[in-house]
């Protein structure tokens, strides 16, 4: 008994497989070559009686011979299985092979569904930095040194208090005016950050869209318009909506728009604080100052600006109550949004 | 700002449901976040008063706008006629006031009160405080209290026989001085921080805080009431500094009323006489006549505003008739000055210093003729911004388009805390890395310089919950300073962030019931981070080996794109893996998307199909294993125009080739476009492939 021996019993089995038509014939020569009387199990007995040089190398070789044969046996099971579909039943509840599908994560997605909205009504989506100064994330969205409204934006700095991580995504507004005069109808979603501890509702970093139309003469009736759209169009048609007036600094006069509770229908429940809305973003028309920080005239141009939480959002959409489960990243969680 | 129904009531009639005042005062802007009921028939409503509106942090402020919300006005505070009393007058003819700094303090009022009798509030005062949460201290401490919540002016009381020499020094603090306040604690001042001192030392932390030697007590028989105006910067660069907000420091540093600080001080004085009067006097409670009320500095306590009609419908899109536009700048409290066809001159109350421009008018008719009344306009009539222009505000096409295709490559997209740990940073020990100024908690100071340890991190978090078939994918900034050219300029390092994309794959990629199984490679780690550059038209790149810590030696790679690295990849080298805790082979890489943006092209052309037969020939060789295959197939392809492909069908190591070899088999086909290729043409360009093999890579033929 040698290689050449193995060689040989490797051509017999594969012409013996290649002469299987069906299952049957195909067990028989399976049985023949790898049952436990099989051909290999009897050349297996032998290896003691070799000179022991040659008994690992043989071992290998045998082995290798068996996988072979196994692999043309499942190849060969496979394609029966195929062609004989009209006469063998497939167990069709058996489950397809598939390589695992890939999925986005419900912030991207959420944040891809918002935009589609608004590119649909004519917005370009711009990109913004998330290092920035105090200049573009307060100074020039009118939100001066010392003032209250500074107190809900509190900041991370860093470089020795030179820059700061944005706290707010409305900075782009600032970018985007100074360079590029209006018409403008621009829309930008990025990451933002606040030092507020983890819980189950705050997080120190989360997403926000940030949207801002200047013409000539749009105004808040055209900043209502594109909004309703906006929420009929990402809740449902018979989403009912209400404007609240509010106070933002950088635009005047300001809104915050909200959506009678998903929830709850307007009854109110534990999502909504018993208040049966939900509070869904902020807008208003931009502020004078804000024009003119930017050189642009407030008396020939005009416009508003919102912005969103998309966190928020997603957990609205998809019934999610702790905010901390988008970060974790379990496979779980991320498969569930294929 | 909480407030009480009842107490609301005392300026304004209301005669809706507490539900309907409610809703009412949302849609004016003050939003009711919460009712409670206290007993039958009253409620407390907490309102969300927005910073621009501190007028409406008092309950008189408060019924103003329920009056705006109904369509009625509020009463007035009733303010007291104070007689002079001449005997008083002799006795403290010492009391005096000065103010160092106008700007500072431009209007302080002191009154000082004889014969005070310190004891508990009266039950109005004290049930009104609690259901407020304010807790009680004494009639006079209550008193002042009671009406900061009332008329939103903060007053502050001494014990007047402890004020040094009975004189008041409005001041900076010196250097130096201390101070220890109500609450106990003692105070290092700075010499920004604005003080009430008496003729030694600091006796209030102005507009925060009292002094505790200077406080009220049961032993108390004199009064010094304060009522005041200070800068509201002042009083928030204060109060942060000394980390303490309170009642009267929030209504100090948003604005107070200039003229309510004297209403304010009347009606003070009108309560402690009725409630903490010490009646065994002859003369119960008196006032001094020669109360001083210091005006430093004339804040202007209106403004004059020309209201256009055409600018309303501009802004707004809709124009409500002038009749309803008068009215309401009345029921504002503000002062219609003259009216025209076109426009209107208006003159704001003292308490509405925020309307100092037209567009704060605007606001004011839209909020009150209601946003819901607002029409909806076409949307097609809004002009588009210019795509061309916005060019260099870089869309993120380019990020979507990467995470399109990995999720097509089945990888699963995360979102990490862009922030890493002090510790964990150190262990990775990147160049330049960010660390926060003020970071939250330790765990999160580090700006991540790179998105592979959120990955890895990741992959802690789901291998400890038994998830260990993991393909994920996270995009996003990364994070350093710029290299700085000299060590000069060592202070003033520019921060910069850069897009990247980040890929981890463990475990098995693919399994199906029939026992087939598949598991992730460093190769297919390779292919999808190729396959993202190829995506982009990047093709002239280098894949070498690299020295990498977050890799192992043995499996550690580098793509170059001249001189810049455009990615990285390899198997997680063992300290790693350890310092994350990962028991599995994990394979890593990172691809640099800005590199990608800046060398993307577009140069895809049709290349002509040939419609000739191909011929393919198989070669195996034996060769050194420190030959990288990359160079055998550069050489082959090099060889001959006719080679349109060349492909590996197996490698093998082991004792059948000897140590240090290995054994290729590769695949080549031969094609032209123009003939069929004859047999003896391919032998030829074969043999001389074999013969470069041989020669230039020592290469053994096997036949």
């Amino acid at each position: 008994m040698n290689i050449e021996d193995l060689k040989e019993l490797y051509q017999e089995a594969e012409s013996g497989l290649n002469e299987a038509l069906d299952l049957k014939t195909l067990e028989e020569v399976k049985n023949r070559y790898l049952g436990r009387k099989g051909k290999i199990a009897e050349i297996i007995k032998k290896i003691p009686a070799l000179p022991e040089g040659e008994r690992s190398l043989f071992g290998k070789e045998i082995n290798v011979l068996k996988d072979r044969i196994s692999k043309i046996i499942g190849e060969k099971q496979v394609s029966i299985q195929g062609s004989q579909s009209a006469k063998v039943k497939t167990d069709v509840t058996l489950p397809g092979s598939r390589f695992e599908s890939g999925t986005l994560h419900p912030i991207t997605l959420t944040m891809q569904k918002i935009a589609r909205i608004f590119q649909h009504i004519g917005f370009s989506l711009i990109d913004g930095p998330e290092i920035e100064t105090d200049y573009f994330n307060f100074q020039a969205l009118n939100i001066p040194q010392d003032h209250p409204a500074r107190d809900g934006l509190a900041t991370f700095y860093l470089s020795d208090y030179r820059y700061l991580l944005r706290s707010q995504t409305s900075p782009v507004q600032v970018r985007v005016m100074q360079k590029v005069k209006p018409p403008l109808k621009i829309l930008s979603p990025g990451k933002v950050f606040r030092p507020d501890n983890l819980d189950a509702s705050h997080s120190f970093m989360f997403h926000q869209i940030e949207g801002l139309v200047v013409d000539r003469e749009t105004n808040f009736s055209h900043l209502k318009a594109s909004l309703e759209y906006f929420v009929k169009e990402f809740f449902g048609p018979e989403t009912k909506t209400r404007f609240r007036p509010h106070y933002f600094p950088f635009t005047e006069p300001s809104a915050e728009l909200d959506i009678a509770c998903i929830i709850c229908g307007g009854e109110g429940c534990s999502v909504c604080g018993r208040k049966g809305w939900l509070e869904i973003l902020g807008a208003g028309m931009v502020h004078p100052n804000v024009f003119k920080e930017v050189g642009v005239d407030p008396e020939i141009f005009q416009g508003y600006a919102f912005g969103m939480g998309i966190e928020r959002i997603a957990m609205l959409k998809y019934g999610i109550d702790d905010i901390r489960i988008f970060y974790n990243n379990d496979v779980r969680f991320l498969e569930q949004f294929s | 700002m909480k407030v009480l129904l009842s107490w609301l009531k005392d300026f304004i009639d209301i005669d809706v449901s507490v539900k309907e005042l409610s809703a009412s005062l949302t849609m004016i802007g003050l939003e009711v976040t919460s009712v409670d009921k206290i007993e039958e028939d009253d409620y407390l409503l907490d309102i969300e008063v927005t910073p621009n509106r501190p007028d409406c942090l008092s309950v008189l402020g408060l019924a103003r706008e329920v009056g705006l919300a109904l369509d009625k006005r509020a009463k007035h505070p009733r303010v007291v006629f104070l007689p002079r009393t001449s005997v008083a007058c002799i006795k403290e003819a010492g009391f005096d006031i000065t103010i160092e700094d106008g700007n500072a303090c431009p209007r302080y009022i002191g009154r000082v009160l004889l014969g005070v009798r310190v004891q508990p509030a009266p039950d109005f005062i004290k049930d009104r405080l609690q259901n407020m949460g304010v807790r009680s201290i004494n009639n006079v401490v209550d008193i002042t209290n009671y009406l900061l919540l009332e008329l939103g002016q903060p007053m502050h009381a001494f014990d007047y026989d402890k004020i040094k020499d009975h004189k008041i020094v409005v001041r900076k603090a010196r250097k130096n001085e201390k101070i220890v306040t109500i609450d106990g604690v003692e105070r290092e001042l700075n010499t920004e921080d604005l003080v009430i001192a008496d003729s030694k030392q600091p006796v209030a932390l102005a507009g925060i805080m009292g002094g505790l030697a200077t406080e009220v007590t049961a032993k108390t028989k004199n009064v010094l009431l304060e009522s005041a105006y200070f800068d509201p910067p002042l009083i928030r660069r204060t109060a942060q500094r000394h980390g303490l907000m309170t009642e009267s420091s929030y209504r100090f540093e948003r604005g107070v009323d200039f003229v309510m600080v004297d209403t304010a001080s009347k009606c003070a004085v009108d309560l402690i006489r009725k409630h903490a009067s010490d009646n065994s006097l002859t003369n119960p409670t008196v006032v001094i006549d020669k109360a001083k009320d210091l005006i430093k500095k004339q804040l202007p306590l209106s403004s004059k505003v020309v209201l256009k009609f055409e600018d309303i419908e501009k802004k707004i899109g809709i124009l409500p008739s002038s009749f309803w536009i008068r009215k309401t700048i009345k029921n504002l409290g503000c002062e219609p000055l003259s009216i025209s066809k076109n426009m209107i001159k208006i003159e704001a109350p003292s308490y509405r210093r925020d309307l100092s421009s037209s567009i704060d008018y605007i606001e004011e008719i839209a909020r009150l003729y209601g946003y819901d009344n607002i029409p909806v306009q076409e949307l097609s009539t809004l002009e588009l911004s210019s795509e061309e222009k916005l060019k260099e505000f870089n869309s993120g096409d380019l990020t979507n388009k990467v995470k399109d295709y990995l999720v097509r490559e089945g990888l699963h997209e995360t979102i990490s805390y862009a922030l890493l740990s002090k510790d964990e940073a150190a262990r990775l020990d990147f160049p330049n890395m960010i660390f926060l100024d003020n970071p939250l908690v330790k765990s999160y100071s580090v700006l991540r310089p790179s998105i592979m340890p959120s990955l890895l991190k990741t992959a802690e978090y789901n291998f400890n919950r038994m998830n260990y078939n993991l393909a994920l994918f996270e995009s996003g900034k990364t994070y350093s300073y710029a290299q700085q050219e000299s060590d000069e300029l060592e202070g003033l390092k520019e921060p910069r962030e850069i897009k990247a994309a980040a890929i981890l794959l463990s475990g098995i990629k693919y399994r199906n019931c029939f026992g087939q199984e598949l598991k992730h490679t460093f190769f297919d780690l390779k292919t999808i981070i190729e396959r993202i550059l190829n995506n982009f038209g990047i093709r002239d790149y280098n894949i070498t080996t690299d020295q990498n810590h977050l890799y192992a030696d043995s499996c550690s790679a580098k793509i170059m794109l001249g001189n810049d690295k455009i990615a990285s990849l390899g198997k997680v080298s063992d300290e790693i893996k350890d310092y994350y805790g990962l028991k599995r082979e994990v394979y890593i890489g990172e691809i640099v998307l800005d590199l990608v943006e800046r060398f993307q092209k577009d140069d895809s052309k049709y290349k002509e199909i040939s419609q000739y037969p191909a011929i393919e020939r198989d070669i195996s060789l034996v060769l050194s294993k420190s030959i990288a295959v990359a160079e055998v197939l550069f050489k082959i392809k090099d060889r001959d125009d006719l080679i349109q492909n060349v492909e590996i069908i197996d490698i093998y190591e082991g004792k059948q080739v000897g140590l240090g070899k290995k054994s290729i088999a590769v695949r080549i086909k031969f094609q032209s476009l123009e003939r069929t290729l004859k047999d003896e043409e391919v032998d030829r360009i074969e043999a001389g492939i074999k013969d470069v093999l041989c020669a230039e890579l020592s290469c053994q033929i096997r036949e």
